[in-house]
């Protein structure tokens, strides 16, 4: 196992760069299929490199990915706990501490409209040097922003 | 026995199916480029700590791995529904005997996973045969 974590991890950033294209498959309903089951095979190569820190990280960012798909929830009402949350969000990201900045998104995303927050992983996504899932997102707030 | 989990395809009557296939109750082999084991010239087993992967609980797994259908439990839930989560055993999840052939022995960095090893070096089909063994003890759980 590396002693490289997160995104200095190359098997973490395989690994995301795989669950992307698996949850495309999911979203055109054709994952259950030899082309899944061959993607999800080879996510097993990446994964038997991770911490169980990095597991629990990943599995975050793909329920993320079912946002690309999903329809946008009802906003909450916000609080000064997810507001001050959302700017520790926002501080985490410009110090490229994208675990915390994704996993702060997350624990908020219900306070925000659903555009709003597909911006945001957009950008986090952007800094971490990860354009096309970037793209994704950013697609994604436009449709959602209409 | 120390408590187990793995996601594997669900036979008709309930267990998991037995194979050589992946999500299987059983180990790939060499030349399978996904391989979960090492063989020696004489194709038997190598003990280097690789084996048929489980985990302390399924929530611990990727989210490849768990069944799609889970996904209110667990929201990164992204595995096909044709898998599902298996337990066995009632002890802490710690290095200890599966069977009398087979072993648990934790993944480095990850004691939260681990693999089922055979207690010494055996043949490969021997190895999936104690595998294949243990088939009935496997029960669904996936609260």
């Amino acid at each position: 196992m590396t002693t490289q974590r997160f995104f200095d991890n190359p098997h973490f950033r395989t690994y995301v760069r795989l669950l992307q294209q698996l949850h495309r498959l999911i979203r055109d309903g054709v994952d259950e299929t030899a082309e899944g089951e061959v993607l999800r095979e080879r996510m097993d190569e990446p994964a038997r490199d991770l911490s169980q820190e990095e597991i629990d990280c990943l599995n975050g960012i793909s329920a993320d990915f079912y946002t690309l798909g999903d329809p946008p929830r009802q906003i909450q009402p916000s609080s000064p706990t997810a507001r001050q949350e959302w700017n520790e969000m926002q501080k985490a990201r410009e110090s490229q501490d994208f675990v915390r900045a994704l996993d702060l998104l997350r624990r908020n995303q219900t306070y925000h409209h659903a555009a709003t927050v597909a911006y945001e992983r957009g950008n986090i996504w952007s800094e971490a040097e990860e354009k096309e899932i970037a793209g994704e997102f950013f697609q994604r707030a436009k449709e959602l922003g209409g | 026995m120390p408590m187990i989990f793995r996601t594997m395809k669900r036979a008709d009557d309930g267990l998991p199916v037995v194979g050589s296939n992946s999500k299987e109750l059983g180990v790939r082999i060499p030349p399978n480029p996904n391989a979960d084991i090492d063989l020696d010239a004489n194709d038997c087993v190598v003990l280097n700590g690789k084996g048929l992967s489980v985990a302390a609980n399924w929530r611990k797994l990727p989210g490849y791995l768990i069944p799609k259908c889970l996904r209110t439990l667990f929201p990164g839930a992204a595995g096909p529904n044709t898998l599902a989560c298996y337990k066995m055993g009632t002890g802490v999840f710690a290095p200890a005997a599966v069977s009398n052939a087979l072993t648990l022995v934790l993944k480095k960095g990850n004691p939260q996973s681990g693999n089922i090893v055979p207690n010494q070096s055996v043949h490969r089909d021997q190895f999936q045969a104690d595998l294949a063994a243990i088939r009935d003890q496997w029960t669904v759980d996936e609260t």
